[in-house]
């Protein structure tokens, strides 16, 4: 499940399809982060920019951001977010995410936006998502 | 296959044949969003969304999404909003900008907000400028909720179109002012941290604003955003950093976020590196991220990385402030994470003072030993045992141990490095106890040469030489050093080590009078001994020479019966040497065995002057003396055939010998040294190296020419008359008669600042004394002339004599003294370039690096014309 908020004009070729080239950046983040062992930190340099990730479990959660942004910040975010998703859903399991992505998209819309920290605080974004549902099983 | 969730469940099941699947999966979505009926368009996008995270290409659906955004079910709606992001092209954005606009002034928020998420994430410019105005005027909604994303939306859309900014601006800046909702507030300051940096000045006018929510904001997010933007605003306001320090160390001292304590101290290290005080607390609170937790768990690797590396930048301003941490600096050494203990060796690096240098070495020397034991056990219990259990325990030791053994042995490298070059650095400013610092590094010389054998040769001699009083004790470690296993066994892998061995083997020569006299035997026999002879040809020689003065300087204090073993035993292994395959290693065997016969004392006496620093400056002073024109090739270049074919090679070679010489002594071994291959034309071709012209390092594949007077002493030119007097004239030679003359008139005067070497003896009077009381122009020449040019070897007697009649007192003493002692830090600039060494064969002369530094002597003067018509009667 991913979500781009930036555009990555250093991919190279403009040959490649805009989903292939995002699968290659996928696949290198991923290369990244999952051959780290667990004593490591959990901030990796790729490409000028930082990737912050976290494993729960056997998820991980990265988020890519800029070098001036503060890592520990993000780690908390990474944080808030599942915290949220766990609310939500009520102990989220990997399959939630997997059948229900896009109310997960959803939660992440309302935390982030635009690429920048919407709300902090995780009563409201779970009101804000609640909402959401009300009006469309209300709309039908 | 209907829903999402059959979509799902279907592939999973088919793990291994998804590609079909998929494939069939696609087809249906694509009919399905092309039906009718909006639900069954909706499940399609829905199931191409899930495709697309696979990795599939979704874009072909950006019409039908559009036509999902237009429906008015807000599940519809939402579905399709989220889905833009991952189809739009160019194309959709212009059928859905109305659409837009639509559904952000719509009344209902909920689609206001998706909206306006989906806008942030897939406007363009062209939509930028539609849609801005209504952005903007959002502002002023009455809901938070639209409000926080409008700022955050219309930030995306000033990106797309930069020149919205007069109007953005304002209106972020009146929302900055009155609003209340925190999350809104938040927004704002957001958008306002990535402004500034474009046009950090007309923020200035924010800060008051800015500084009240620096003290009344209960969220941490914000504050971390506000304190960056005033940290950036502070390059720019000069006032600000003192306004800053006490709302910052206010909340330093209260708050518990980890986050918020690093974003001041990165704050405060990169903005604010003149406020000493907040640096104060600063790093206070990074050595306690630092130290082992107070709950006796390990360092958050983490916390403990980017406070190193805070604490890198706040030690490079203020050294003493870091230094009060010492202790925990030490113990991240231990830590497991090599990034960690590198980054912990830099700041300690940069915190040597006098005071602390002797501890902070022996702590960090503890290290290096230790983890050399450690290594040492655990391969040891990796060998001693054999079955696959135990060497997966020690397998398993080692992982716990932390680091790999790469990492261990890097780690090991970076500290003896450390050690060395700082201790040393500044020209030794930080030490005060030389003698500590001769046994710090005899002692990391013993176990460590591989890794930094040269440079600690390097300090040795240099410390050696310009501090007397610690000359015996120097010696003394030396001879340790020497006689110990380790560093012959190294020195015949390394050749760090074998510089190491080399300039060990210099010292107890050159300071023979220092060595104890029991141990004068077991010197000598190390200096001879058998597995020199495996060493590099530098080295070799080096020892042989070494061996010679030690017996010499020796010879007055040792009973005779030690002198004789002595000398029996260094005439009984001279024959290994003397037969080497280096000249320069066979030159000075030789030269060591004529001398043994003569009587030592006087050998003695030829080492009796001091070595003395010399300064490159007043080296420079030194005009050159003689005629001849410097400009002229040595070699015509109609000669130069380096590469050339059989003809012109016969007719000269680079001395313009025939290769039908009859001298024996012009024999095609002698020119080979370092490289055993006798490729002589590409050889003397003006290569730097040991080579029978010395030439300049500039001019290397090309005609050797004569140096420039600046360079006369670097003693490159080594030749002198003799050489040019070679028994079989060559016709090219014969052909510049007059020339030639010049030259090597030339040449002989340019015998800069020499060595003074035993083998002058041999060398037939070699005049490489230089007269301190000559005026420049006599500085350079010959005495003994007559002799100079003789072929035989059977002057060594009278050539000695006079050389010690012209021996005058060393320097220091005359006004002219050109050579001045001061400027020690030239010195090892000096003595690089002052090695030479006449040779026995006067046809070439090696350069040897390692060699003798020179010893100032006088000059003799120079020789007068007539003498050189000799040389060339060809």
């Amino acid at each position: 499940m991913t979500k781009w908020y930036n555009s990555f004009g250093s991919v190279d070729d403009s040959k490649m399809t805009l989903s292939k080239q995002r699968a290659k950046l996928i696949r290198e983040v991923s290369q990244r982060v999952l051959t780290r062992s667990v004593r490591l930190s959990n901030v990796v340099e790729w490409r000028g920019m930082k990737l912050i990730y976290k494993k729960f479990a056997a998820l991980y959660f990265v988020f890519c951001c800029s070098n001036e942004d503060n890592e520990l910040l993000m780690l908390q975010l990474i944080r808030t977010y599942v915290e949220i998703l766990n609310d939500y859903f009520g102990t989220v399991s990997e399959l939630d995410l997997v059948y229900n992505f896009d109310k997960a998209h959803c939660v992440l819309d309302e935390l982030v936006c635009g690429g920048k920290i919407q709300e902090s605080s995780k009563n409201a974004v779970l009101r804000a998502v609640k909402a959401h549902e009300a009006v469309e099983s209300d709309r039908g | 296959m209907k829903t999402l969730p059959d979509l799902i469940k279907g592939i999973r099941a088919h793990r291994g044949s998804e590609e079909e699947y998929i494939g069939k999966a696609i087809q249906e979505a694509k009919d399905e969003i092309r039906s009718l009926s909006i639900d069954e368009k909706c499940t399609g996008i829905q199931k191409l969304w899930y495709l697309q995270m696979l990795g599939y290409d979704m874009e072909f659906a950006g019409f039908h999404v559009v036509e999902l955004i237009s429906s008015t079910q807000f599940r519809h709606k939402r579905i399709g909003y989220l889905a833009s992001s991952f189809c739009f092209t160019d194309d959709f954005c212009i059928l859905s900008t109305a659409q837009f606009r639509k559904d952000i002034t719509s009344r209902n928020q909920y689609e206001c907000g998706v909206a306006l998420s989906a806008l942030a994430s897939v406007a363009n410019a062209d939509m930028s400028q539609a849609l801005m105005e209504d952005v903007l005027g959002l502002f002023n909604s009455s809901r938070p909720y639209i409000r926080k994303k409008a700022v955050l939306t219309a930030y995306r859309l000033l990106l797309k179109d930069t020149e919205a900014i007069r109007t953005v601006f304002p209106a972020l800046k009146r929302r900055l002012d009155a609003e209340t909702d925190p999350s809104v507030l938040h927004s704002v300051v957001n958008v306002l941290t990535e402004l500034v940096l474009k046009e950090p000045k007309n923020f200035l006018g924010l800060v008051p604003s800015l500084f009240t929510i620096l003290n009344h904001s209960s969220s941490n997010w914000t504050l971390i955003k506000v304190v960056r933007l005033l940290g950036v605003l502070c390059d720019h306001e000069p006032r600000l950093p003192g306004k800053l320090e006490g709302p910052l160390t206010q909340h330093l001292q209260n708050t518990a976020a980890k986050s918020l304590t690093f974003e001041i101290i990165n704050v405060a290290v990169t903005h604010m590196l003149g406020n000493k005080s907040l640096l104060k607390i600063c790093t206070e609170r990074l050595a306690e991220f630092i130290s082992p937790s107070s709950s006796g768990g390990k360092r958050d690797a983490n916390l403990c990385y980017l406070s190193l590396d805070a604490l890198s930048k706040i030690a490079a301003k203020y050294p003493r402030v870091a230094a009060a941490h010492n202790a925990a600096l030490l113990a991240c050494l231990t830590d497991d994470v090599y990034l960690i203990r590198i980054k912990a060796l830099d700041i300690i690096s940069s915190l040597f003072t006098r005071k602390n240098i002797k501890d902070i070495v022996a702590r960090l020397l503890q290290f290096v030993d230790e983890t050399k034991m450690k290594d040492e056990t655990a391969a040891e219990s990796d060998t001693a045992t054999e079955g696959k259990k135990k060497k997966e325990k020690s397998k398993k030791k080692r992982k716990k141990h932390g680091l790999t053994s790469e990492e261990e042995r890097a780690f090991k490298c970076k500290v003896v490095d450390c050690v060395v070059s700082n201790s040393c650095k500044e020209n030794y400013n930080l030490i005060t106890d030389f003698a500590w610092l001769i046994e710090i590094l005899t002692k990391l010389g013993a176990t460590h040469s591989s890794i930094t054998g040269s440079t600690i040769a390097t300090h040795l001699r240099d410390v050696a030489v310009r501090v007397p009083e610690v000359q015996s004790y120097a010696v003394e470690l030396s001879v340790s050093l020497l006689t110990s296993s380790r560093l012959s066994s190294d020195a015949v892998s390394f050749t760090e080590s074998a510089t190491l061995f080399s300039v060990t083997a210099w010292l107890l020569g050159e300071y023979a009078n220092e060595i104890d006299s029991a141990l004068v035997f077991d010197v000598v026999s190390v200096l001879m001994s058998q597995c020199i002879l495996s060493l590099p040809t530098h080295t070799q020689a080096a020892c042989v020479n070494a061996a010679l003065k030690v017996c010499s300087r020796q010879a007055s204090k040792v009973t005779s019966d030690v002198l004789d073993d002595c000398i029996k035993m260094i005439r009984s292994r001279l024959s290994f040497f003397v037969s080497s395959a280096s000249s320069r290693v066979q030159e000075r065997a030789v030269l060591v065995d004529v001398l043994l016969n003569e009587d030592l004392a006087t050998v003695d006496d030829l080492f009796a002057p001091e070595l003395v620093p010399v300064s490159s400056k007043k080296q420079k002073k030194v005009k050159l003396g003689g005629e001849g024109n410097f400009e002229d090739l040595i070699v015509p270049i109609e000669l130069q055939d380096w590469e050339g074919t059989g003809k012109e090679k016969e007719a000269a070679d680079f001395f313009g010998h025939a290769k039908t010489t009859k001298d024996p002594a012009f024999a095609d071994d002698v020119f080979d040294d370092e490289e055993p291959q006798d490729n002589r034309v590409k050889k003397t071709s003006g290569k730097r190296s040991d080579d029978i012209f010395m030439l300049d390092d500039d001019i290397v594949p090309e005609v050797p020419k004569q140096p420039s007077g600046g360079d006369a002493f670097d003693l490159e030119f080594d030749i002198g008359g003799g050489e040019t007097k070679q028994t079989s004239p060559s016709q090219a030679f014969g052909r510049n008669n007059s020339k030639a003359k010049q030259l090597s008139q030339a040449r002989v005067t340019i015998r800069g600042i020499e060595e003074e070497d035993e083998e002058s003896e041999e060398d037939v009077g070699r005049s490489s004394h230089a007269h301190s009381k000559t005026e420049p122009d006599d500085l350079f020449g010959f005495g003994d002339e007559g002799d100079l040019f003789t072929d035989s070897e059977a002057q060594p007697k009278v050539t000695e004599h006079k050389h010690h009649d012209e021996i005058v007192s060393p320097i220091a003493k005359d006004e002219d003294d050109i050579f001045g002692f001061d400027e020690p830090a030239d010195f090892e600039e000096q003595k690089q370039k002052k090695k030479h060494k006449h040779r026995k064969h006067r046809k070439h002369r090696h350069k040897t690096e390692e060699d003798e530094p020179v010893k100032t002597e006088p000059v003799k003067a120079a020789p007068k014309k007539d003498e050189f018509d000799d040389l060339f009667d060809f």
